[in-house]
């Protein structure tokens, strides 16, 4: 289990007078909000964790350095207690690490967006709630990883560390969940119908794409959600 | 200093590490002098730089936000922290 930031020592910086939590840290508040929704995928225990994240942080306060980032502090709390939650879920095991495959298959998804005038779709689209669903879409292993390294800006020795993982496997699932997030977001900017319209709003597009065009699936024969977990 | 020449096939495979700024200085390079002699892949690249920068906090709606924010005071209050109104 990845050590809690709250169970240190005082720490060697400035320790924080009581008062100053409320300015602190509840204007982190709404990031932490987002936070732990992409964790949890539901909105009720998002807000339950958001909750917890905020007592525990100020059970702990005297301990926390205020020289350093209150909100990567903050984002370190919620993911603790939402990893002491999940514990069981995240002992998955990764059964098949074919990374080179996955590399190439992103290549191969990217030509098949060309094809289909998307491939600019990540510059030029709002992809927000697109994000959000398909990172909902992910299993609790291989999401954990891209929110550390691509929401939280963790090195991948980082995030191995704080998961308590081989780096490797951290490698893994990151380009694993990656591709899957590539795929459901052409996917949608497909469904959008933003391959007729080039890219412009899709309301100023008299016709929706009618042909099946080659998906990520042609390309990726595994999901992390269907075939690279276990029963623990 | 000679930087030596990578294929296509090298570069895309670590290309995740490459944007991730995990691999050592050399192999850096050599990634990126490919890029810029190889405009299949550079324009790769640009898709997958352009995807992490999607990859961000969805957002949330400020009502749910403002409930929320309340909700904590609260808890903090019940826990002993005094707040400013």
């Amino acid at each position: 289990m990845p050590s809690d930031p709250t169970a240190k020592g005082t720490q060697a910086g400035a320790t924080p007078a009581s008062a100053d939590f409320e300015t602190a840290m509840l204007g982190c508040l709404e990031p932490v909000m987002r936070y732990a929704r992409v964790l949890t995928r539901d909105e009720s225990d998002a807000d339950d964790l958001v909750q917890e994240t905020f007592l525990r942080a100020f059970r702990a306060w005297q301990t926390f350095d205020m020289t350093s980032d209150p909100r990567r502090w903050l984002f370190a709390i919620c993911r603790h207690v939402f990893l002491r939650q999940r514990q069981r879920e995240m002992r998955v095991v990764l059964v098949d690490e074919e990374l080179e495959l996955d590399a190439l298959a992103a290549v191969s998804l990217h030509k098949a967006a060309r094809d289909e005038g998307l491939d600019r779709a990540f510059d030029r689209v709002d992809l927000g709630p697109a994000v959000a669903k398909a990172l909902a879409e992910l299993s609790d292993a291989h999401r954990i990883v891209v929110v550390l390294v691509d929401v939280e800006g963790q090195s991948y020795a980082e995030a191995a560390e704080a998961l308590q993982l081989p780096i490797g496997t951290v490698r893994s699932r990151l380009f694993r969940a990656r591709g899957h997030l590539q795929a459901a977001l052409i996917e949608f900017a497909r469904d959008a119908g933003y391959a007729v319209a080039g890219l412009t709003p899709p309301d100023a597009v008299s016709a929706r794409p009618t042909t099946q065009s080659s998906t990520s699936a042609d390309f990726v024969s595994t999901t992390p959600n269907q075939q690279e977990e276990l029963p623990s | 200093m000679t930087i030596a020449p990578i294929d296509c096939r090298s570069a895309m495979c670590e290309l995740w590490d490459y944007l991730d700024n995990e691999l050592p200085a050399d192999r850096t390079e050599q990634i990126r002098a490919h890029l810029a002699t190889c405009t299949g892949c550079d324009d790769h690249m640009q898709f997958c730089r352009a995807f992490l920068q999607q990859i961000a906090l969805p957002t949330v709606p400020m009502a749910a936000v403002a409930v929320l924010r309340d909700r904590v005071r609260n808890a903090l209050r019940r826990d002993g922290l005094t707040l400013v109104d």
